[in-house]
């Protein structure tokens, strides 16, 4: 069984319009403050993005305004997020992926991805026996390919980072 | 050049060594994309875009095309087989395609489906044929009014018939329109919204915006759930594949029905094969001989679905080609494509670019029968690929995306995009708001922006522009009359929900 938090979806929903709510505010505020609105017949910039930002508040009161639980609501009360393990599981998987942005340009595609595909298959295989050369095969080797086909194949532009007079 | 022309010439273009190349890995890549859970029809064709600007533009977006196709083919597999929809416009066909596999009818249902596919594919090409070159006729009437008509109309459609609450769709929808206002605006050139980061000066990108949305939050969701990444399927054997003759006979009718209903839904804004899927199904259960079967594994259940799905996919592309406004997903990147290329989408494209119009019609009649040969022969592989354990393919696509979206400008400021982007999505899809209006606010946004402010500037500031010219007054028409048949059918369907409630009790 996986082990689950369930959160109400009626507060989630709400928090998210008033996010938006906000945002709308400060979207609006900006726009009017740093663009020009024109007149009817030279309309601004800030036309549609007022337009827009009023929808946008529009929206949010909707979501904020939404009855919940009757009969009729397509909606499930709660919704739910992983918790104990494999939230652990999860939110490593995107730390490796952020880290994974962060080194491409330093030490260029190629290494960045063979190191973040050993990181994450090692965090999501599930076997307790996983050999981790084997898993670093795997990873070189479709680093490997995806440079091979995409780079020099297809030549999309790749960061080749500091290693690029040893590689390239 | 009349239609039957147009199509021979796009044969011809079609039939090039490359072309046919580049339709058989368009269809080849897009089954597999498919039938692995993670990435549907749109963060395929997403991730395959920056390859295509290394290719001809007819090769390119016949690529893409058959990336779109072939996905809506392999989304069935998985629904059958393991009861996991590829994409959301197989969830129905999991319903009755899974009762049969478990049947042990899971071979024929492959054939029927991939059968049926082939036939709303390809009928649907008939129709976008005869109705692209009529629209396209029609369209260089239009002017700013018109399409501002169309573009705003289309949206206020999506927002209403996209699924779930109005608000689901509502908020997303301005958020998209609002990310479409960043960078520099399409009439004066002024920056706006960009907090003073240069990479924001061109704008949000749509590529890490739709490959974050639906590739990337999918892939988050499978990372969680265990269950389905454990599922692995039975193989199925060459002699399983035939269906009955009964099979056969039940089929036709719903395929042909399915087809039907299908194009119809393409032409109206929104996630089309989606809902052609579902209306196929409530209709099938309305008019089959055999509606009592339907949900416990009757053939009806998946040849209608199918066949709608396949059909209106293709027949979304009819506002693309005849009038350059995308109004879904995957229409929009097609644009990118071509203007990234060059080529300027619109009524005009028919009679600047026929090699692009005609041959991308032509290569999906091609494509139709590649995706046949390749599906049911092939199943097998098709079956093996269920098998890669989910810790060798989800970073395998990680890593593709990273690649697809860097390669677009060169930016990791839209890896980083990506990265938001899906986290919002896995957000949206935990709290039920939709995503396909946050893209299509997104794309149409900018262009609802310029055709409204070119209307004012031409009508000296006269509001009523917007509604005075008879295409403007019929296209405001169809939209009330789409909002309003959509308002009649749900509550119909309360109506008769809380009649069977009332019933049971």
């Amino acid at each position: 069984m996986t082990p689950t938090r369930s959160f109400g979806l009626p507060p989630a929903r709400r928090f998210t319009g008033l996010l938006a709510l906000l945002l709308a505010a400060i979207y609006m505020v900006d726009a009017w403050q740093t663009l020009s609105v024109g007149r009817w017949h030279k309309p601004g910039a800030a036309i549609f993005p007022i337009a827009v930002g009023a929808l946008l508040a529009l929206s949010a009161i909707s979501v904020l305004l939404e009855k919940h639980g009757g009969a009729d609501d397509p909606m499930p009360a709660t919704f739910s997020l992983p918790a104990g393990s494999d939230l652990r599981r999860l939110l490593l998987v995107l730390a490796a992926f952020a880290i994974y942005f962060l080194a491409m340009p330093v030490i260029g595609n190629m290494i960045a991805s063979a190191i973040f595909l050993f990181a994450s298959m090692w965090l999501l295989s599930d076997d307790p026996g996983k050999s981790a050369p084997r898993l670093a095969i795997y990873a070189v080797v479709i680093a490997l390919s995806f440079e091979v086909f995409f780079v020099r194949l297809l030549k999309v532009q790749m960061p080749a980072g500091v290693f690029r007079q040893w590689l390239f | 050049m009349n239609s039957l022309q147009g199509l021979l010439y796009g044969l011809h273009i079609a039939a090039t060594p490359a072309n046919l190349l580049a339709a058989f890995v368009g269809a080849f890549a897009g089954t597999a994309i498919g039938v692995l859970p993670g990435l549907g029809p749109v963060a395929g064709v997403a991730l395959i875009l920056p390859l295509t600007f290394s290719l001809d533009p007819s090769a390119g977006l016949i690529m893409m095309a058959g990336i779109f196709y072939g996905s809506m083919y392999g989304g069935s597999t998985t629904a059958i087989l393991l009861n996991i929809p590829g994409e959301s416009a197989s969830v129905v066909t999991a319903i009755d395609g899974y009762q049969l596999a478990k049947k042990g009818r899971a071979g024929a249902t492959l054939t029927i489906v991939a059968v049926g596919s082939f036939i709303g594919g390809t009928l649907a090409v008939v129709g976008v044929m005869m109705f692209s070159s009529l629209l396209a006729k029609v369209a260089i009437l239009f002017g700013p009014a018109e399409f501002f008509a169309l573009t705003a109309g289309g949206l206020i459609v999506m927002s209403r018939i996209s699924g779930g609450t109005l608000a689901s769709a509502l908020l997303p929808m301005t958020l998209g329109l609002m990310l479409g206002t960043v960078g520099q605006e399409a009439v004066t050139g002024e920056t706006r919204f960009t907090a003073g980061m240069p990479d924001l000066a061109e704008g949000v990108s749509l590529v890490p915006v739709v490959v974050g949305l639906y590739g990337f939050a999918e892939l988050m969701l499978l990372v969680e759930d265990k269950a389905h990444a454990a599922s692995r399927p039975e193989s199925v054997k060459m002699r399983d594949l035939l269906p009955t003759r009964t099979e056969w006979r039940r089929a036709v009718p719903s395929w042909l029905r399915g087809t039907f209903l299908g194009f119809l839904f393409g032409l109206v804004p929104g996630p089309a094969a989606t809902l052609a899927s579902f209306a196929s199904y409530r209709l099938e259960k309305a008019t089959s001989k055999h509606a009592a079967e339907i949900g416990s594994g009757a053939i009806e259940g998946v040849a209608g679905p199918e066949a709608a799905n396949n059909s209106a996919a293709t027949a979304s592309l009819v506002p693309l080609l005849a009038l350059g406004i995308p109004f879904t997903p995957i229409a929009a990147l097609m644009i990118s494509a071509m203007l990234v290329q060059g080529i300027q989408p619109g009524p005009l494209l028919i009679t600047q670019h026929p090699e692009i119009f005609w041959g991308l019609i032509a290569s999906a009649y091609i494509g139709n029968v590649m995706l046949l040969a390749l599906n049911i022969p092939m199943v097998g592989v098709w079956v093996s690929l269920l098998r890669i354990p989910h810790y060798l393919f989800i970073p395998l696509l990680l890593v593709l995306s990273v690649i697809g979206t860097y390669s677009v400008r060169n930016s990791i400021f839209d890896v980083w995009v990506l990265l938001a982007a899906g986290i919002v999505g896995y957000a949206f899809n935990k709290m039920k708001f939709q995503l396909a209006p946050l893209v299509v606010g997104l794309i149409l946004g900018p262009n609802i922006e310029k055709h409204f402010r070119e209307a004012l500037f031409l009508s000296q500031g006269d509001l009523w522009i917007y509604v005075e010219s008879p295409i403007a007054i019929t296209v405001w028409l169809l939209v009330a009359a789409i909002l309003i048949a959509g308002f009649i059918a749900r509550r119909r369907a309360a109506f008769a929900d809380a009649m069977a409630q009332e019933s049971s009790l």
